[in-house]
């Protein structure tokens, strides 16, 4: 008992989550039935870890599960058998498996029987491989956690690299001609103003040099991680969920756009064929851009 | 659809356009696209008046 270590994750006290690689964890995290033996060696190794076991309790364990059939789901070695292998009695290996039902390693269907003549017996109990059910909420958490500071990393990444930009086209957006609209980031990180600006870029600076100005404007620049996706604004527009959405806010547009069209003060919408070149108005009116 | 309903849809159209036309030729993930897209809808709001967009 004094070897155990606590960890960082909740209920974690007695499983060495760290020493695994994510693989395994996954592994364990989505265990639900051993169907490969991929799964059977995870769950070996999830075994082995156990702090709480003793040697023959996960020697047991790993004994048990080396008869089940990943096909059929079948597994009932007899305890004579298991107790013959290990150098055991029976009843020691009774309570072994006891013990590793009571930690959630294995779930076992006891089957009794009742024959004629008042003969009472046992069959062979059923055995299946488990996963404890708070390991796999700390594995949750666990791989939470990592996916949270592998996210957090790369962003440090991302703006290191760009002068402390995303990209340093967030700034952009913020260029408008409208009144009251602010100031690019861009120029407040640098101390710049708007006639310094190239093409709605910073121009200079210690952190917007040219070779970050290269990378940003570089079309075919390489992905920052394996894997990610990196896609132009038009692919990005016709993935789902991406487009920008309405928001009702109870306003009545179409009474809006009704006002405006009638309004005394505009001519174009003092006769009925003239409220589509009014609607245009209205567009542009509130658009800014028509 | 109603008559303003398309006339918003219209809307959104122009901006998306006008938007892809800003970064033609940029290849960005997808991460940095929705941070990009956030602000443009931002910006509408702003300019609209938060009468259509969210």
């Amino acid at each position: 008992m004094a070897n155990y270590k606590h960890c960082r994750v909740r209920g974690n006290f007695y499983f060495e989550i760290s020493g695994y690689d994510p693989h395994t964890l996954e592994l364990l995290a989505d265990f639900n039935t051993m169907r490969s033996a991929e799964q059977r060696q995870a769950w070996e190794q999830g075994v082995s870890g156990d702090r709480r076991l003793t040697h023959a309790e996960q020697v047991l364990a790993i004994a048990i599960t080396s008869h089940l059939n990943l096909r059929t789901q079948r597994c009932f070695p007899d305890q004579e058998r298991l107790a013959a292998r290990l150098g055991k009695s029976e009843r020691q290996i009774s309570r072994l498996i006891k013990k590793l039902e009571a930690m959630g390693w294995l779930g076992v269907t006891r089957h009794n029987y009742r024959g004629g003549m008042g003969h009472r017996g046992q069959l062979a109990n059923d055995y299946r491989p488990l996963v404890p059910e708070d390991l796999k909420d700390a594995i949750g958490l666990h791989l939470a956690d990592t996916e949270c500071r592998t996210s957090a990393n790369r962003m440090v990444d991302i703006l290191s690299s760009n002068g402390g930009h995303l990209g340093g086209h967030m700034a952009d957006i913020y260029m408008s001609d409208q009144p009251g609209i602010s100031q690019p980031v861009s120029s407040q990180l640098v101390g710049q103003t708007d006639s310094d600006m190239e093409d709605g870029r910073p121009s200079g600076g210690e952190r917007n040099g040219p070779a970050a100005l290269k990378q940003r404007s570089d079309p075919a620049r390489p992905s920052y991680l394996p894997g990610e996706r990196i896609c132009s604004a038009r692919e990005f527009f016709t993935l789902p969920g991406r487009r920008i959405r309405f928001y009702d806010a109870g306003v009545n547009v179409d009474a809006e756009i009704e006002r405006f069209c009638c309004h005394p003060m505009n001519p174009r919408a003092r006769t009925v064929d003239q409220r589509d070149q009014a609607q245009l108005a209205w567009i542009a009116n509130i658009g800014g851009t028509a | 659809m109603s008559a303003s309903k398309d006339w918003r849809e219209a809307i959104i159209d122009r901006e998306i356009e006008a938007f892809c036309k800003r970064y033609e030729g940029q290849q960005k993930t997808v991460e940095e696209w929705q941070i990009l897209r956030d602000q443009l809808e931002r910006d509408m709001n702003r300019r609209y008046g938060s009468l259509l967009f969210a």
